[in-house]
């Protein structure tokens, strides 16, 4: 990869990444757009979550990681647990069961 | 870091310090102040917290990413170079092995460009944390991804310090790991050890912590809709879907 393609890439990734804190800025946007930006983000963190518990590439495999975020889904249901007791109890089970598989 | 901080930010740390005074050095009308109960200000240590668990996982995928990359025919600093101004996990992935594939520039950078595109939405989201001037803003957005969108926001608002604090921590973590894995290989196997689990436990643990209602949960069953089309449309795209029809979701009456 040439250094003309990673710089392209780097300002490519910027202008995505900066687009909402240029024109948007810190204004208070209408209570409609900022609902609808935050369902957006809900829904992207749902895929998000659900294609790296289930996908390897993109087809869809059921393994040692949907046990580790169910473990990590019940810490979560404890009220004093913080989400990074969650993280660490996801990864310790995921291990737990890569070991013994 | 202290140059990366716009006025306002600093402003507000340095009242969260005033207000933590010792109340034997205070003046007696800041005693006053003192007394009167306040919201605690998060701090940039407050974000560097809560982003280490996140960042053990985000340095093991680094040192994979840099073992990939290399094997790709990358050089160890190229490598790192990208990490540092990319910053950008999926994205950096996909160009390496489709550069390793043969495909050309416009190919590399259109897998970039839609692999981030849900950065549209999360900088969007978190624009209320990103301050400042212009060239302020753009240094701070370069910090925009999924682990600073979930652990930036306290009361429904992100929060510039927590923001400010996870996004180095997971930018340092990204880089290192990189380095380590372009100069050493493939040091630790995050899957061994189950850090592949950890970005999702940490999303569903910050997406359960929000508060709900129906039209949330109407936004997370589009999301859970989206991610059914993964074998049916090219990678990234189903966050793309899962964006847009989040948007729609949220633009209804």
């Amino acid at each position: 990869m040439s250094t003309y393609v990673l710089a392209t890439a780097a300002a490519i990734t910027l202008v995505i990444k900066s687009a909402g804190a240029v024109i948007v800025g810190a204004r208070a946007l209408p209570l409609r757009i900022s609902r609808a930006i935050d369902m957006s983000v809900i829904a992207v963190l749902t895929t998000l979550v659900l294609t790296s518990t289930l996908t390897t590439n993109t087809s869809i495999h059921v393994d040692a990681r949907l046990i580790g975020v169910a473990a990590g889904a019940v810490a979560l249901t404890h009220r004093r647990s913080s989400v990074t007791v969650a993280a660490v109890a996801a990864v310790a089970t995921t291990a737990l069961v890569r070991l013994f598989q | 870091m202290r140059c990366l901080l716009p006025e306002t930010i600093q402003k507000r740390i340095h009242r969260h310090r005033r207000s933590h005074r010792s109340p034997a050095r205070s003046r007696p009308h800041e005693r006053v102040g003192h007394q009167a109960s306040t919201p605690r200000i998060p701090t940039v240590w407050d974000g560097v917290k809560r982003a280490i668990p996140l960042a053990l996982a985000v340095s093991a995928f680094g040192a994979s990413f840099g073992t990939l990359a290399v094997d790709a025919g990358m050089t160890a600093p190229m490598s790192i170079l990208m990490s540092a101004l990319v910053f950008a996990g999926s994205a950096q992935y996909a160009a390496v092995e489709i550069a390793s594939a043969g495909a050309g520039t416009i190919g590399i950078l259109t897998s970039v460009a839609l692999l981030n595109a849900r950065y549209l939405p999360v900088g969007i989201a978190l624009s209320p944390a990103i301050r400042g001037r212009l060239p302020s803003r753009l240094i701070l957005a370069h910090l925009v991804v999924d682990e600073t969108w979930a652990v930036s926001f306290e009361d429904g608002e992100p929060q510039t310090p927590l923001f400010v604090g996870s996004g180095l921590t997971i930018l340092v973590a990204w880089v290192v790991g990189t380095g380590i894995g372009s100069y050493a290989g493939d040091v630790i196997d995050p899957k061994v050890f189950g850090f592949d689990v950890a970005f999702p436990a940490v999303f569903l643990g910050y997406l359960a912590r929000r508060s709900w209602n129906t039209r949330a949960l109407l936004a997370t069953a589009t999301g859970a809709g989206a991610f059914a089309l993964t074998t049916t449309v090219p990678a990234g795209m189903t966050m793309l879907i899962a964006g847009l029809a989040g948007l729609i979701v949220g633009m209804t009456r």
